[in-house]
């Protein structure tokens, strides 16, 4: 018995040798069920993550490219996705992350200002200190006003970033950057345009470290200034661009499908973080919201089409020294900093040709496609109208919908759409909608089919809006067109190395003329409307 | 990971130690053996140990200069012979050689891990083993996955980042089969020297998840798009499969077993290792080291030496059954050539506007201008052992150091990268060893199949295996014995 155990026992044991060693490495992932990938990508979307949405969505079309809760979610997560590109894009071309500090570190760092003659420096007043805290500062800098540094470390190491450059620094700079060649009217400033526009161009943390290398002809030197917008171009190149057309696919393919279906969901928002902006969509979703994402991602498509064009290696920090985000600005101040702004991009010797299109060979089709698609854009949102003026469905907790105040599911001339909910608001009459659609299908034809366009259609738009003080605005756009007509296809259809500069050096042109009327009637008042 | 190979290696030459320990010590158990010991005529051969007096007066003159150490067995001697008229062999004369050769075994009272093949006899093994990678215990021997999951901090939630700019978990998934073999001689009865080998076929995939976060600023959110921010950042696509064309060559090691002392309760020995560098070494550009791909190193692949001393002691009888085994060992390996893995040259643009966006890009040097080669040193290690037996079943507690290997490169960045993956760097782990023995002689098979499992409890910055079995081989073949274990043999 004993050798029969001992006998059976080696028997197993030789059996198993023969299934060999296996060494196995990490757990092969459960295949996620549909309920579950459209359970996740809702939950993301509902907490803002457009992203990680995405991903559960795609991974459910791939198990069922027809499942319309997967099309709904994955058009709404390109949504959030083009609204979180936006959010970055912003983020570089308006700073970075500004310090909120509690009251009473404010109250130290006004002491400390007023202690060091410093409110200048930081753009305020010693009346306004402690409202215009923390002066757009980063939390590194902010702390040198409350930890005890001296009033030199807070002015050349603290604001550095902030602080215009002297007028003294201005004018060796400016000197030295014509003695190195870069000055080269009229595609940059002159020497005085250089001086005069220098310290709302450069930071002292700009000159300080170009002052140091006077005679280097050093004004590429990447340690002075800031070249990262052309990473920003590329990765758009690469990635940014290739997204939003996926929305028409998807919102393509539900509206092409017979269905009445609805999605739905509890909260959902466009959002910006920088400046805060927040659009509330939540609620249910229809072939109305189809055509608004399309839009969206047309509008955004369009814009890196042209972006990943021109040459962007540009001044993008001197937007932070025309705009004083701290204080609400009159409507001079804002066109006075606009056209800085706009100046120095075009003409800064540092960064010259600012917007040319490369000398690439798919420069000028892309400029085409980049119109084209904003003549989809336009198209899209005039879709979203008429289906709004023919929608005869329940209005109540629609993401976009008239205000059915009777409640007859139509849109009668009495009542009004909210297009836009949240920080900002934008509310359209029945007649303003039917005007904004005219004028959008009118552009659409432009961009797509270079008809254009009665000037009509937008000073007609124009004037069903309040503007109030402005009002002059709308015979002005009308005089910049005599002969009645708008046609922007040739920007797109026929571009020059110089098209988009000489259309910005144009609009400059246009604003100073604005500013002028601006200040002849004294509108000083920023204009909620 | 490195540690962790040479763990399997230092423990394939192990097990075939242990494995003769246990086919030896295992004739004892086995049917025939108890029908030997059955046989009135065996008894007194087959135990002298219990009748000290006896062996005394056995061989007092034979070998004065033992002193007390048990003699090897008398040149042919004939209790072990079988005796062909009593009784009849199935196969015949091999039958009656393999009862010859299990008597002649239980005779020499085998024990302990310090044991060496008698003269003239070769040990042939092969080995199994199954094992599933399971976790890893991270710098606080914490259980942490395989390969941590890369994490970058949102650079737009400040000051104290919220969520991540991305997560990136490596995926790794796959399978390995491995074999071990060996060879082993008796030069002398006190001297065995022998090779050990490994080989492998590996089927290793790699599908990464990608979980974005704040990095949707850039328009990254998928596994595709984040790849592409990657190349732009110099890193090339990860390969995502590694399959072994054949098998994959494992470490080689040549070694030596001397038997310095050895008496009824107690024996010592030490052996001396050559480490040559045999072993599939992962392709630079596919290797998981680098986050690169999946491939593996299936061993150190460098020159080496290791050096082991083990002592054996067991109580007097009765309770001889039991034994007791203490040891140490370690390994050092020399610097090696390799060649380098081929990184992109990083966009100097992507990689300004990702750090003015306050993204953290360690993990990211420029690696571009690496030279063609580097040099590794694989690292050094050292382990202690203690363990008991009882017959054919024994547990042992091992618990072994890894220092740290060196990367010696013109690329400052490249050790950045690896410390960041974290497959490499110091560490230690232990681990309880269960092995049992079977003998193969009642199939007439002169040799042992021996199960063994290893669990691991505790260590730091090492992998975890689970289900960790091995199975093993051994068979004794007699190339040229001497006359004393020959059948039949004689003075």
């Amino acid at each position: 018995m004993k050798r029969l155990i001992s006998t059976a026992l080696t028997l197993l044991l030789l059996c198993s040798l023969t299934l060999g060693l296996t060494f196995c490495m990490g757990e092969d992932p459960a295949e996620p069920s549909m309920a579950y990938l459209l359970r996740q990508g809702k939950f993301w979307l509902t907490k803002g993550q457009g992203s990680k949405a995405y991903n559960y969505f795609y991974e459910a079309l791939q198990k069922d490219s027809d499942n319309i809760e997967g099309l709904y979610g994955i058009v709404l997560a390109l949504d959030s996705r083009v609204f979180s590109n936006i959010d970055g894009t912003i983020d570089i071309l308006s700073g970075v992350y500004v310090y909120n500090p509690p009251k009473y570190e404010c109250e130290q760092a006004c002491a400390r200002l007023k202690e060091c003659h410093l409110f200048e420096q930081v753009w305020t007043t010693e009346e306004n200190c402690m409202s215009d805290c923390p002066f757009a500062l980063q939390p590194f800098m902010f702390e040198t006003m409350i930890d005890g540094s001296t009033c030199y470390t807070i002015r050349d190491v603290g604001l550095e970033w902030i602080t215009p450059t002297s007028p003294e620094n201005c004018e060796a700079m400016c000197k030295d950057l014509d003695l190195c060649g870069l000055i080269q009217p009229p595609v940059t400033f002159d020497v005085e345009g250089c001086i005069s526009h220098c310290p709302q161009a450069y930071v002292e943390r700009h000159s300080k470290c170009y002052l140091q290398h006077l005679g280097q002809c050093n004004g590429f030197d990447r340690t002075c200034f800031e070249h990262v917008t052309v990473g920003l171009q590329l990765l758009f190149e690469n990635i940014g661009i290739k997204f939003p057309p996926l929305t028409t696919k998807y919102a393509q393919k539900i509206i092409s499908m017979p269905t009445d279906y609805e999605y739905f969901l509890i909260t959902y928002n466009w959002t910006l973080a920088q400046p805060p902006f927040k659009i509330q969509l939540d609620g249910r979703y229809d072939h109305g919201f189809l055509y608004l994402s399309q839009a969206l991602a047309d509008a955004w498509e369009g814009l890196l089409l042209l972006a990943t064009t021109v040459q962007l290696e540009m001044n993008f920090p001197s937007f932070d020294l025309h705009f004083n985000y701290g204080n609400p600005q009159g409507a001079e101040e804002i066109i006075e900093a606009l056209i800085g702004t706009l100046e120095t991009l075009l003409y800064d010797p540092i960064f010259p040709m600012g917007f040319q299109i490369k000398d690439e060979p798919f420069a000028v089709p892309q400029i085409k496609e980049g119109g084209r698609t904003w003549g989809r854009m336009f198209d899209s949102f005039a879709s979203l109208i008429d289906f709004m003026l023919a929608d005869h469905d329940r209005q109540l907790g629609k993401a976009i919908g008239y205000n059915d105040d009777n409640e007859n599911f139509n849109w009668d001339a009495d009542e009004t759409a909210t297009l836009l909910r949240g920080s900002t608001e934008l509310t359209v009459t029945r007649p303003q909608a039917i005007a904004l659609r005219d004028l959008s299908y009118a552009m659409g034809q432009n961009l797509l089919n270079r008809v254009p366009f009665p000037i009509g259609l937008l000073t007609e738009l124009l004037d069903s809006f309040n503007l109030g003080d402005l009002d002059f605005l709308v015979e002005l756009v009308a005089a910049w067109f005599p002969d009645g007509t708008i046609d922007a296809s040739p920007l797109f259809y026929e571009p020059q190395p110089n098209s988009f500069r000489d259309f910005l050096a144009m609009l400059v042109d246009k604003l100073y003329i604005v500013l002028e009327l601006v200040q002849e009637l004294g509108i000083t008042a920023a204009q909620d409307n | 990971m490195t540690y962790a190979r040479t763990c399997w290696s230092g423990t394939a030459s192990r097990v075939v130690l242990f494995s003769i320990i246990i086919t030896l010590a295992m004739l004892l158990w086995s049917p025939a053996g108890v029908r030997a010991q059955d046989r009135p005529e065996d008894q007194g051969l087959k135990q002298p140990a219990a009748e000290p007096e006896n062996q005394a007066l056995k061989q007092p003159a034979a070998e004065p200069e033992d002193q007390g150490q048990k003699p090897p067995p008398a040149d042919g001697d004939q209790g072990s012979q079988p005796d062909a008229a009593q009784e009849h062999y199935l196969f015949g004369e091999y039958g009656r050689w393999v009862q010859f050769m299990q008597n002649k075994l239980l005779e020499m009272d085998l024990w302990g891990s310090t044991l060496t093949i008698p003269e003239g006899f070769g040990v042939v093994m092969f080995g199994w083993g199954t094992m599933r990678a399971f976790k890893r215990f991270d710098q606080n021997r914490k259980l942490i996955d395989i390969i941590p999951v890369l994490k970058i901090p949102d650079p737009f939630s400040k000051p104290t980042p919220i969520g991540d700019f991305f997560k990136f978990d490596f995926g790794i998934s796959g399978k390995m089969a491995g074999y071990a073999g060996g060879v082993m001689y008796g030069v002398t009865d006190r001297l065995t020297v022998g090779v050990n080998t490994m080989f492998a076929t590996v089927e290793i995939k790699m599908d990464p998840i990608f979980d974005p976060g704040s990095c949707e600023k850039l328009g990254v959110a998928t596994l595709d798009e984040f790849l592409t921010l990657l190349n732009q950042l110099g890193r090339p696509t990860p390969k995502r499969e590694y399959k072994s064309d054949g098998v994959d060559w494992g470490d080689t090691d040549v070694n030596a077993t001397y038997n310095y002392f050895r008496n009824k309760w107690f024996s010592g020995g030490f052996t001396g290792r050559v480490y040559l560098p045999t072993a599939h070494i992962a392709k630079p550009d596919q290797s998981i080291i680098f986050g690169l791909g999946p491939d593996l190193d299936i061993g150190t692949g460098a020159w080496g030496a290791g050096f082991s001393k083990m002592v054996d002691f067991r109580p007097p009888k009765p309770a001889d059954i039991v034994s007791f085994s203490l040891g140490g060992e370690g390994a050092y390996f020399f610097q090696t050539k390799r060649k380098s893995p081929h990184f992109l040259q990083p966009n100097r643009d992507v990689w300004d506007y990702m750090s003015a966006q306050g993204v953290q890009l360690d993990f990211f040097p420029d690696l571009s201008d690496m030279d063609r080669y580097y040099y590794y040193t694989p690292p050094p290690w050292v382990a202690a052992s203690a363990g008991f037996g009882i017959g054919p079943v024994s547990v042992t507690y091992r618990h072994g150091w890894g220092f740290e290997g060196k990367y010696e490169t013109n690329s400052p960045g490249f050790k950045k990268v690896i410390d960041s993956i974290g497959l490499v760097g110091t560490g230690d782990d232990g681990k309880l060893v269960f092995a049992a023995g079977v003998p193969l002689t009642p199939l007439y098979i002169p040799g042992l199949a021996q199960l063994r499992f290893e669990y691991q409890t505790d260590g730091r910055n090492t992998l975890v295996f689970r289900d960790r079995y091995q199975i093993g081989a051994g068979f004794v073949i007699p190339i040229n014995p001497p006359a004393r274990y020959r059948m039949g043999g004689g003075k």
